[in-house]
């Protein structure tokens, strides 16, 4: 065989602009997968008559969309220097307003924190939050939790039940109201979804749909529409449902 | 199991020394995946055949990443402005400095640039005539 070391510095030649042009891809942190699914939901909700706004970490409204590269906090509202942004959700003439958000932490039953790729949540407690000196990972109920994986092929089993043990953890979010009361959430208000540019085998499916979890597999730009329409639908048949 | 040959661990170390582990990372995964072939050749051949095939593994996954990313980009920014978003910009977790900004049209330049050089790269491993 020709192959030598010279080819392994010609594959790092080849590869380094890339890097410097686009960090992470094909890997976990690449981002453009969560912006266009986050995208086309907000598309799919202003279809719909909802009021979808990008907001910044003040709450303020934003044309500039900042996205983490990692897991983070929802950081406080005055928190210097460049932070994430998220939409807010609203039904025209609903004080019931919702948040959407890019990969912050949650925090699980066991205290744990767990990173969610989408996830919506009530204003209210989300502003709660930003109110601390810290901000702080999301603690409080939530209305949906979507997993996302941009893979090239056929998507691993154990990612099917590592999201399951994110729905244990998060199923019965709850949040302390100011006047003693206490809001919990119950596993029918959450909607849980894995959506992937991969394809997903039948045990994945199954094993997530014996949990009322839904599968979206081959979400593409450039596939078949299909995957996508079908999707963008039930998520915003469920976002309707809980902003009425 | 198959076995990663030789060239393939040139590939993977070029990719990852060229800052794009999770790339090689899947590039691994698939090959692992897959099935082992029976041994009908022996020696170089059989060695040769191997690295072709596991070469043309590594360039189905890079082709496939880098033109779903192209995809997403140009997405990304034929919706932005119905949304009213001006900037997609992914920050540092530490200092907020930003790392990618997505809707910059020049980044899919440089992945189509990318391919181009990779094609060159990996193009004599899958022409490469099986030995005898």
């Amino acid at each position: 065989m020709k192959a030598s070391p010279k080819l392994e510095a010609a594959i790092a030649a080849a590869t380094k602009d890339l890097t410097l042009a686009v960090a992470n891809i094909g890997s976990e942190a690449g981002k453009a997968y969560e912006a266009w699914i986050l995208f086309s939901i907000v598309k799919a909700l202003r279809a719909r008559g909802l009021e979808v706004t990008a907001r910044d970490h003040s709450d303020e409204a934003t044309h500039e969309f900042r996205i983490k590269g990692g897991p983070g906090k929802i950081p406080n509202i005055n928190a210097k220097g460049p932070q994430p942004c998220h939409f807010r959700v609203r039904r025209p003439g609903s004080p019931r307003a919702m948040e959407l958000h890019v990969s912050i932490e949650h925090v699980g039953q066991s205290g744990q924190v767990h990173e969610v790729d989408i996830s919506l949540v009530p204003h209210v407690v989300a502003s709660f939050i930003r109110q601390r000196p810290n901000g702080g990972e999301y603690s409080g109920p939530r209305f949906a939790c979507l997993e996302l994986k941009n893979y090239a092929n056929i998507l691993d089993k154990n990612i099917a039940r590592a999201f399951l043990g994110i729905l244990l953890e998060l199923h019965d979010g709850s949040f302390h109201m100011g006047n003693g009361d206490v809001w919990k959430a119950a596993r029918d208000d959450v909607s849980y979804s894995l959506v992937t540019s991969a394809k997903v085998a039948d045990p994945s499916v199954d094993l997530l749909s014996h949990y009322r979890m839904s599968t979206f597999a081959e979400v593409t730009p450039g596939a078949s529409s299909l995957n996508l329409s079908l999707f963008l639908d039930r998520f915003s048949d469920w976002v309707e449902t809980v902003t009425s | 199991v198959a076995d990663p040959t030789r060239s393939l661990e040139y590939i993977l170390a070029g990719l990852s020394r060229g800052g794009q582990p999770g790339l090689s990372d899947q590039i691994r995964a698939e090959i692992e995946a897959l099935p082992v072939e029976p041994a009908r050749r022996r020696g170089s051949a059989a060695e040769n055949q191997e690295t072709r095939r596991q070469a043309s593994v590594a360039d189905d996954v890079v082709q496939s990443v880098v033109r779903k990313e192209i995809e997403l980009r140009q997405a990304l920014i034929e919706m932005a402005p119905d949304l009213g978003i001006r900037e997609v910009d992914v920050i540092d977790d530490a200092d907020g400095r930003t790392e990618d900004s997505l809707l910059d049209s020049k980044r899919i330049d440089a992945l189509w640039e990318f391919l181009d050089r990779w094609k060159g790269q990996i193009g004599p491993i899958l022409q490469e005539p099986i030995l005898k």
